[in-house]
């Protein structure tokens, strides 16, 4: 039996445990050490099911957005045709007319509403100067003249700015 | 206590980035945007915007919308003669020939500027992780001298960030692919951005990386390929038309987002088609811009873009002394390394290495300064190495088939229960066969263990609960138990082997399930269906045997005849899978005929539930 070198490690040890006050001190420090462990990963679980919760939804409106983003230019596209398209009576304008129309209604019920007028005041949050011309006394400084191309939601949660032309001062 | 990041405070676009779950995460900006414009923009009411806000605005305040801040960054004024000229904003000599940007009557240090965008991504952060953000990990280029490393820490200073480190960008990368513990090898960076363009070779060993040489062109990125695309478009459109588009903003607007669309579209496919309708108009109507862009195309008119990027590869290896087979790995940063020419020519010089590309190379130097914040946070240092079951684990259940409660790959330790029944009555015990493997059968899955639970108390089919837990501790020992709840019996085995198993045969195991996958999905299905037929037959049978006379006599003949064809379905073990299932479903319209006919018979319907509707009925075989 005590040739056999497993049970004779096992004595060493039973030795080493009856020495008692540094080792009891050494299990003290180890289980301090695993219940700090064990409290970090019942922390990371409990964070990451918030994480994961999150991400889901940010990851749905981010599909969300992507697809909507890729469908703009087409009603873009549609709602320039009937800058050339007269302005009543006209069937074929007023049949695209309605039809972007519908098309701007779905990105609303999605909670991206169309938006840009002239008139507005410029802000920086949802619109983008692409030109600019000289302000005048009916137009003041910072007033946008001309969306060139609609934006598309709000500041919060912006699918596009509006591409628009801004009144500055001077020339 | 704070939290730290790492930021790539690029001269064009900013990232950030922090560890999240041991592993690098890219933090979206307030607007939603994982990358953030280096610009910002001090507007006439005294208003200042950083990012994306300042850049809508820019046409509208080019003089006090600033960016590329980052080239007059800790530089002389006497060295920026020629980026001067470059930008939309003045700048002048400060005290001490250094650098100032004068906006209105105010004149700023570059640094302060480059405090604004690091302000921003460290409050958007701080809101993303919901924890204020305190310290960061800051890259800056390899080239860049002490005194553009001290003003982009003086820059976290202003920002109000204590900055752990400013790392290089290229050992940011190579951080970001773990390359810092290999032995010993040479890492070539190629990082093209929007706007600028380095060369590293990294000499990587013992946990330390050493730049041993950069190069690089301060203005050439991925804006250079972009114009290409549209002075093409144009041109094209000039002949054509005789109408200039780049004279007209809200057309060039479309032309350059058009233009990028198919720079980018043509990293992955071969042609693209480039429409943009009601483009313009003359007397004459409206005009339409249509083209067609090929790859070959579009290589041939950057070419001379691509060959620039080849003086300053050959540069840093003539600089190491060192030949493309001394190059280990190389690792792409930057969007525009995405182009497969600049791919082509990146292989070509270094010896045909693969190059690197699996973390996003916009995002690669951010994630890399992340985690070199979290080792210097020692955030990573307790890091428990987990471990996952190489194999699925479960039990033989009726028809022979494993029904699996730890599946393959489940990080360890994991403890799964789920309760089981008999399959005759009065069953008193059940053997419980402890497979592993990744096949529907249960032959052709490994067997771990086997034990008998028995004292089972007798009862219809069905009706005993047996709880089945598997245990897998974190030294892979997995710990099988069952119980009878009826009972109380339990039994248990331990199995410590069933982690030792060579890599080799996990792969091969895998690999076989894979390619045996569609017939064991069809066996499982008959097996399933075989089981529910099976079930279906025995309730009627025991619903019959409870009514007596009360069943009415067709519908008592109906019934039997369709249990001895559910029973010589079963014993013959038919493969008929369409014939299994109409024989349940006419079984099954027969109970509800035979539940509703009897008000007079003692036994409510509701005791009729089998109480296994939760319950998987298992083959647990009689002794």
């Amino acid at each position: 039996m005590t040739s056999d070198p497993a049970e004779t490690e096992m004595l060493a040890d039973d030795s080493n445990d009856a020495e008692g006050g540094t080792s009891n001190a050494d299990v003290a420090v180890q289980l301090a050490h695993a219940e700090d462990q064990w409290r970090r990963t019942a922390a990371d679980l409990d964070n990451l099911q918030k994480r994961f919760r999150r991400e889901v939804e940010r990851g749905r409106v981010d599909e969300r957005e992507r697809i909507l983003s890729l469908w703009i230019q087409s009603i873009d596209d549609l709602g320039r045709s009937l800058d050339h398209a007269g302005t009543g009576g006209d069937a074929m304008g007023d049949g695209i007319r309605s039809i972007v129309d519908r098309a701007v209604s779905v990105f609303a019920s999605l909670g991206y509403e169309r938006f840009g007028g002239v008139g507005d005041q410029f802000d920086p949050s949802i619109h983008e100067v692409i030109s600019t011309v000289p302000a005048t006394e009916a137009v003041p400084v910072n007033q946008i003249v001309a969306v060139v191309t609609p934006g598309y939601g709000t500041a919060e949660h912006l699918l596009r700015a509006a591409s628009v032309v801004v009144a500055v001062e001077g020339s | 206590m704070g939290r730290a990041v790492g930021i790539d405070l690029g001269t064009t676009n900013s990232v950030v980035a922090f560890m999240e779950g041991g592993q690098p995460t890219i933090i979206p900006n307030a607007e939603g945007d994982r990358t953030t414009p280096s610009v910002v923009a001090f507007t006439k009411d005294g208003e200042r915007l950083v990012g994306q806000l300042a850049r809508r605005q820019s046409v509208m305040n080019p003089k006090s919308t600033v960016s590329s801040a980052k080239r007059f960054v800790g530089r002389r004024f006497a060295e920026v003669g020629d980026e001067r000229d470059t930008v939309s904003y003045d700048v002048i000599a400060g005290p001490d020939d250094a650098v100032r940007i004068q906006i209105g009557d105010k004149s700023l240090a570059p640094e302060e500027i480059s405090a604004q965008v690091l302000r921003k991504l460290v409050d958007d952060a701080s809101k993303f992780i919901g924890e204020k953000v305190t310290e960061a990990v800051i890259t800056v280029p390899a080239y860049f001298n002490d005194a553009q490393r001290q003003a982009t820490k003086d820059a976290g200073k202003i920002a109000g960030v204590d900055v752990l480190r400013i790392i290089n960008e290229p050992t940011a990368a190579a951080l970001a692919y773990g390359m810092d513990k290999t032995e010993s090898e040479t890492i070539l960076v190629f990082d093209l951005g929007g706007g600028t363009f380095d060369v590293s070779l990294l000499d990587v060993g013992d946990g330390v990386i050493e730049v041993r040489a950069t190069a690089g062109d301060t203005h050439l990125g991925g804006d250079d390929f972009d114009r290409r695309v549209v002075d093409w478009l144009a041109d094209d459109f000039k002949n054509n038309y005789g109408i200039d588009l780049r004279g007209d903003p809200q057309a060039l607007q479309r032309l350059y987002e058009a233009g990028e669309k198919a720079k980018t579209d043509l990293s992955t496919v071969t042609q693209t088609k480039i429409s943009l309708p009601f483009v313009t108009a003359d007397a004459s109507g409206p005009k339409h811009l249509e083209a067609t862009l090929t790859r070959a195309e579009f290589d041939k008119k950057t070419h001379d873009l691509v060959e620039r990027c080849k003086g300053p590869i050959e540069q840093v290896m003539a600089d190491a002394k060192l030949t493309a087979n001394d190059i280990d790995e190389v690792i792409l940063v930057g969007g525009s390394s995405r182009i497969p020419a600049v791919q082509a020519l990146v292989r070509r010089l270094t010896g045909g290495n693969e190059p690197n590309m699996t973390v996003n190379p916009d995002e690669v130097v951010a994630a890399g300064a992340a985690i070199q914040a979290a080792v210097l946070k020692g955030d990573v240092k307790d890091v428990l190495l987990l471990d996952v079951a190489p194999l699925s684990v479960g039990l033989e259940t009726m028809g022979s088939v494993m029904t699996k409660l730890i599946e393959r790959n489940t990080t360890i330790p994991a403890r799964r229960s789920e309760t089981f029944t008999t399959a005759v009555d009065d069953q008193p015990a059940v053997e419980v066969v402890v497979l592993q493997g990744e096949r529907e059968a249960a032959a052709d899955n490994r067997v771990l263990g086997r034990f008998h639970l028995e004292g089972i108390r007798p009862a219809p089919r069905g009706e005993p609960q047996i709880e089945v837990t598997f245990d897998i501790d974190a030294n892979g020992i997995l710990n099988v138990s069952a119980k009878d709840s009826g009972s109380g019996a339990t039994q248990q085995i331990t199995i410590s082997e069933s982690t030792n198993l060579d890599q080799s045969d996990i792969d091969r195991m895998v690999s076989d399930a894979e390619s045996n996958r569609a017939d064991d999905v069809r066996l499982r299905e008959l097996i399933d269906a075989r089981n529910e037929l099976d079930g279906a037959g025995y309730q009627i049978e025991r619903r019959l045997g409870e009514l007596g006379d009360d069943a009415a006599a067709h519908d008592r003949a109906r019934a039997e005849l369709l249990i001895v064809e559910a029973r010589q379905l079963v014993e013959d073990r038919s493969e008929d899978l369409a014939k299994i299932k109409s024989t349940t479903s006419e079984l099954q319209q027969i109970a509800h005929g035979l539940t509703a006919e009897p008000a007079t018979v003692g036994a409510p319907p509701g005791s009729q539930d089998h109480p296994g509707d939760h319950v998987i009925d298992a083959d647990f075989t009689t002794d």
